[in-house]
C-alpha cells in the first residue's frame, strides 16, 4: 500500500476511535469553551470595558486642601486612564500627626491596597505663590512601573490644566538653578521663552482668527480622526481638554503647545473594518485560548503514538506492509483534522459570543488556523517522539504549552507589558508568539494574511512546524523503529 | 520454506539470541519451546521485520528474506503478537477491515476476509461490538484472525493462548489445525508442553537466547539420553531447573 493511502487509512482509524470516545470529545470542546468564556468575560469587565487598556487606580492624600490642590485632584479625575481615589484624611489638617498619617498610606500599599499614593503637600499652594515647583510625592509599588507612567502623563497634563503654562517656565528656571546654573543665566532663559511664548501666542491668535473668518478649517491636529474612535472614555480626558485655538487664552495656547509636546499621541486611529464592539482583550482572549487550548488538542492526539506503543498495536502496525513513514504521517493526518476541527468549533463560539470579527476574512483565517494547526500538529508530534511514556508526554506538554503560552501573550496581551529585551527576545522566541501575532494582526489591525507583518508570523511559525516536524521524523525513527 | 541460520540479535549489550537457527516446512508447524526470557519474542519479531539490526541469514524459498527493509517480505507473513494488538475504540469488523486494507486488499476482497475472518474466530455475531467489551478469550481469538487477512502463507504466532479457557483454547486450535491443514506453515512460541505436543509436528527448544534441540517429541527424548520421556522431562533436562528470566 502506497504511503499517503496508508497514513490515511490510518489516520481515519485514529479519528474513529477519537470519536467514540464520547467523554473525551465532549470534554475536549467543552473546556476550551468554558475557557475562552471566561477569559473573555473576565479581560473585558476587568480592564474597563470598551477602552481596551485597563485603568489606573491613583490615590491621592490631600494635605493641602486648597482651591488649587481640589483643582489638581479633579483635573486628574478627568483623566480617562486614571481611577482617582481620595485618601480621608483627619478634618483639622494643622493637627495631623504626619508620621502616623505617612505610615498608614504605606501600608495600603504594602497591603496591595493601593499601587500608588500621591501626596499633596500642605504648603502646596504657598509654594506655587513663591513660583517654585510644589514638592509633590509618589509613595509607589516598585512592581506596577508601567502604570507609574500612565500617572506621570497624567500629572503632567493635570499641572498644565491647573498651574497654566507659566508654571512650566518657572519651573524650568528652578530646576536649572537647583542644578547650578547661576541666576542671571537662568533669567536669561526664562525671559526667552517668555518671548518664545508670547510669538507663539501670536501664531495661535492669527490662525484662530483664520478659524473664525473660515469656520471649516480645524486647527490642532489633535482633533483629526483617522478611521473610526472607538476609543470611547480612553482618551477622553485629553480630548476633552482641547478646544478650537480661537477660544484659546494666553497661558493655553502655551499649554496646547506643551500637550503636542508630549510623548502622547492622542489621534485615535483604528481600522476602519473592526467591529465597534470589539475590545482588544476580547479579540485577545479569543485568540488566546484558542491558540493555547489547540496545543493542548494536538499534543494529547500526538501522544496516542505513545498509547499504541503501549498497547502493543504499534508492533502490528510495524509488521504490516507499510512504511513507517505512513505511520507519523497518518498521526499527523489526524492530528491536522482534529485541530481543524476544534478551531472551527472554538471561532464560531467565540465568534457568536464576542462578536470579534473571526469570519470578516475567511481565507486570512483559514491561512492563519491552519499554519498554527501544523506548527502545533509538529509540535505535538515532536513531544510524542522523543517521550518515552504517554505520561511523560502529557506532563512536558503542560509545562511547555503553558510557559509558551505566558511568554506568547496567549493570557495577557504582551503589549500592555514592559518587557525588558532579554524576556522580550525569549517572546519572541516562542511559537505561541507568532500565532498571537498572526491572529492579532488579523483580529486587531484587520490585515490581510499576505501583509507582511502577518507573512512574517507565519515565516516564523513554518519554520518552527517545519524544525519540530523534522525533529518528530528524527526521534520516531530513533525511539520507534526497528532497532 | 522457511530457514534461519545463525540468527543473533543483542539489545544493546544484552544477547538476546544467539545462534539460532532452524527451518519450517509447507504446511508444517514448528514449535519454539522455551522458558521465559528465552529469546522466543525476539526471534519472532526479528522474522516479522520489527527488529532490524539482526545477524545471521534468513531464507524464505531459498531466497534472502530482510522483512525489516522490504514491504514485499513482509506481506508473506501472519504476524500474532503476544500482546493484544487491536484497537478497543473499534468493532472487531473496523479492525479487521484496517488490516486488511493496509495490507491492500481490494474493497470487495477485503470485505470477503473480514467476513471470513470473522466466522473463523466465531465472532460473526459480535461483530459490530467494540472490541474493548470483548472477553479475553474473543480479544485473544480477533488478534490471531488479524494477522491472517492477506492470507500468508507462513504464520508467526507469538504465544497466542496466554489467559484462555480451555473452550477458547479448543477453538484456537481448532483454528491453527484448519490452517495447517490448508497448507499454511505455522511458528508456534509457547512454554506449554501440551500444546507443543498436540499442534506442533516438530519442536526446537530454546534456551538463553539459543536453539538447543530441533526434531519431534521422540527424537529430543533420544537427543536428551532420556528415551521414552515426556516433553516436560525433556525440556527440564535440556533448559536446567532454575529460574530463567532472573
Ligand atoms: N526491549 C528490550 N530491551 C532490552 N532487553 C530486552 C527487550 N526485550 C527483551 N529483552 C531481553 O531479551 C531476552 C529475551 O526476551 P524475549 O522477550 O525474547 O523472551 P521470551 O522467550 O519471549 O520470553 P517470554 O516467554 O517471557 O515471553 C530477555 O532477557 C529480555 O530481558
Ligand atoms: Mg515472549
Amino acid at each position: 500500500m502506497d504511503t499517503i493511502s496508508a497514513a490515511w487509512t490510518l489516520a481515519q482509524k485514529d479519528l474513529r476511535s477519537f470519536l467514540r470516545d464520547r467523554t473525551a470529545l465532549v470534554l475536549s470542546i467543552l473546556v476550551p469553551i468554558a475557557l475562552v468564556s471566561v477569559f473573555g468575560w473576565i479581560m473585558a469587565y476587568a480592564f474597563g470595558g470598551s477602552g481596551g487598556m485597563p485603568k489606573v487606580t491613583l490615590h491621592i492624600a490631600d494635605f493641602a486642601h486648597s482651591g488649587k490642590s481640589q483643582e489638581l485632584v479633579e483635573s486628574l479625575r478627568n483623566d480617562g486612564n486614571l481611577r482617582v481615589r481620595v485618601v480621608k484624611l483627619p478634618e483639622h489638617r494643622d493637627s495631623i500627626d504626619r508620621d502616623a498619617v505617612q505610615r498608614r498610606l504605606e501600608k495600603l500599599i504594602r497591603d496591595g491596597d493601593a499601587n500608588h499614593v500621591l501626596i499633596l503637600p500642605q504648603d502646596m499652594d504657598q509654594q506655587i505663590e513663591a513660583g517654585k515647583i510644589p514638592l509633590l510625592n509618589l509613595l509607589r509599588d516598585p512592581g506596577r512601573a508601567m502604570e507609574e507612567q500612565v500617572i506621570q502623563i497624567a500629572l503632567i497634563q493635570a499641572s498644565l490644566n491647573v498651574f497654566g503654562g507659566d508654571f512650566f517656565t518657572g519651573a524650568m528656571e528652578q530646576m536649572l538653578n537647583k542644578q547650578g546654573m547661576d541666576s542671571q543665566t537662568t533669567g536669561l532663559i526664562r525671559s526667552w521663552m517668555v518671548n518664545i511664548g508670547s510669538t507663539m501666542d501670536a501664531f495661535y491668535e492669527s490662525k484662530a482668527e483664520d478659524a473664525r473668518q473660515n469656520p471649516k478649517t480645524r486647527a490642532g491636529v489633535n482633533e483629526k480622526d483617522v478611521g473610526e474612535s472607538d476609543a470611547g472614555d480612553q482618551n477622553g480626558g485629553l480630548q476633552g481638554e482641547l478646544k478650537p485655538a480661537g477660544n484659546r487664552g494666553a497661558g493655553e495656547t502655551m499649554r496646547g503647545f506643551m500637550e503636542e509636546l508630549l510623548p502622547v499621541e492622542t489621534k485615535d486611529v483604528s481600522p476602519p473594518d473592526r467591529g465597534k464592539q470589539v475590545t482588544y482583550q476580547q479579540a485577545q482572549s479569543v485568540a488566546g485560548m484558542t491558540v493555547m487550548m489547540l496545543l493542548f488538542a494536538l499534543t494529547s492526539c500526538g501522544s496516542v503514538l505513545l498509547s499504541e506503543r503501549e498497547e502493543g498495536t504499534l508492533k502490528r502496525l510495524f509488521s504490516q506492509p507499510i512504511s513507517w513513514n505512513a505511520i507519523l504521517l497518518g498521526k499527523f493526518f489526524f492530528v491536522l483534522l482534529i485541530g481543524l476541527g476544534q478551531m472551527t468549533i472554538l471561532f464560531a463560539y467565540g465568534e457568536w459570543m464576542f462578536r470579534v470579527g473571526l469570519f470578516r476574512d475567511p481565507v486570512t483565517l483559514f491561512v492563519l488556523s491552519l499554519s498554527w494547526v501544523v506548527t502545533g500538529g509538529a509540535f505535538g508530534m515532536f513531544l510524542a517522539s522523543i517521550s518515552r511514556s504517554r505520561k511523560q508526554a502529557e506532563s512536558l506538554a503542560s509545562l511547555l504549552i503553558l510557559m509558551m503560552a505566558a511568554l506568547g501573550g496567549c493570557w495577557f496581551p504582551l503589549q500592555m507589558m514592559n518587557l525588558p529585551t532579554v524576556l522580550d527576545t525569549l517572546c519572541k522566541g516562542t511559537m505561541t508568539y507568532w500565532a498571537m501575532t498572526g491572529f492579532q494582526s488579523m483580529l486587531w489591525n484587520q490585515l490581510v494574511w499576505y501583509d507582511t507583518k502577518i507573512l512574517h508570523a507565519l515565516t516564523w511559525q513554518w519554520c518552527w512546524a517545519g524544525g519540530l516536524g523534522l525533529g518528530a521524523v528524527i526521534f520516531f525513527r530513533r525511539n520507534y523503529c526497528r532497532g | 520454506m522457511l530457514d534461519v541460520v545463525d540468527l543473533a540479535y543483542c539489545y544493546g549489550s544484552r544477547k538476546a539470541v544467539q545462534q539460532a537457527s532452524f527451518s519450517i516446512q509447507e504446511g508444517e508447524c514448528l514449535g519454539l519451546l522455551g522458558p521465559n526470557g528465552a529469546g522466543k519474542t525476539t526471534t519472532i519479531s526479528c522474522i516479522a521485520g520489527l527488529l532490524s539490526a539482526w545477524e545471521g541469514n534468513l531464507k524464505m524459498n531459498g531466497e534472502v528474506f530482510r522483512p525489516a527493509e522490504r514491504k514485499s517480505d513482509r506481506c508473506k507473513l501472519g504476524f500474532v503478537p503476544q500482546d493484544l494488538a487491536l484497537y478497543p475504540k473499534l468493532t472487531a469488523e473496523e479492525n479487521l477491515r484496517l488490516f486488511a486494507t493496509l495490507h491492500g486488499l481490494k474493497r470487495q476482497q477485503c470485505e470477503q476476509a473480514v467476513k471470513e475472518k470473522l466466522e473463523l474466530a466465531g465472532l460473526t455475531d459480535r461483530r459490530g461490538d467494540l472490541v474493548g467489551s470483548y472477553s479475553g478469550g474473543m480479544k485473544r481469538r480477533l488478534n490471531l484472525v488479524a494477522g491472517l487477512m492477506h492470507s500468508p502463507s507462513l504464520v508467526l504466532l507469538d504465544e497466542p493462548t496466554v489467559g484462555v479457557d480451555p473452550q477458547s483454547r479448543n477453538h484456537l486450535f481448532e483454528m491453527l489445525l484448519r490452517l495447517k491443514s490448508e497448507g499454511v506453515a505455522l511458528l508456534y512460541t509457547t512454554h506449554y508442553m501440551e500444546e507443543a505436543q498436540r499442534l506442533c509436528d516438530r519442536i526446537s527448544i530454546m534456551n538463553e537466547g539459543t536453539v538447543m534441540a530441533t526434531g519431534t517429541p521422540s527424537e529430543l527424548a533420544i537427543e536428551a539420553g532420556e528415551e521414552g520421556a515426556d516433553l516436560e522431562q525433556v525440556f527440564l533436562k535440556l533448559t536446567g531447573r532454575s529460574l530463567k528470566d532472573v
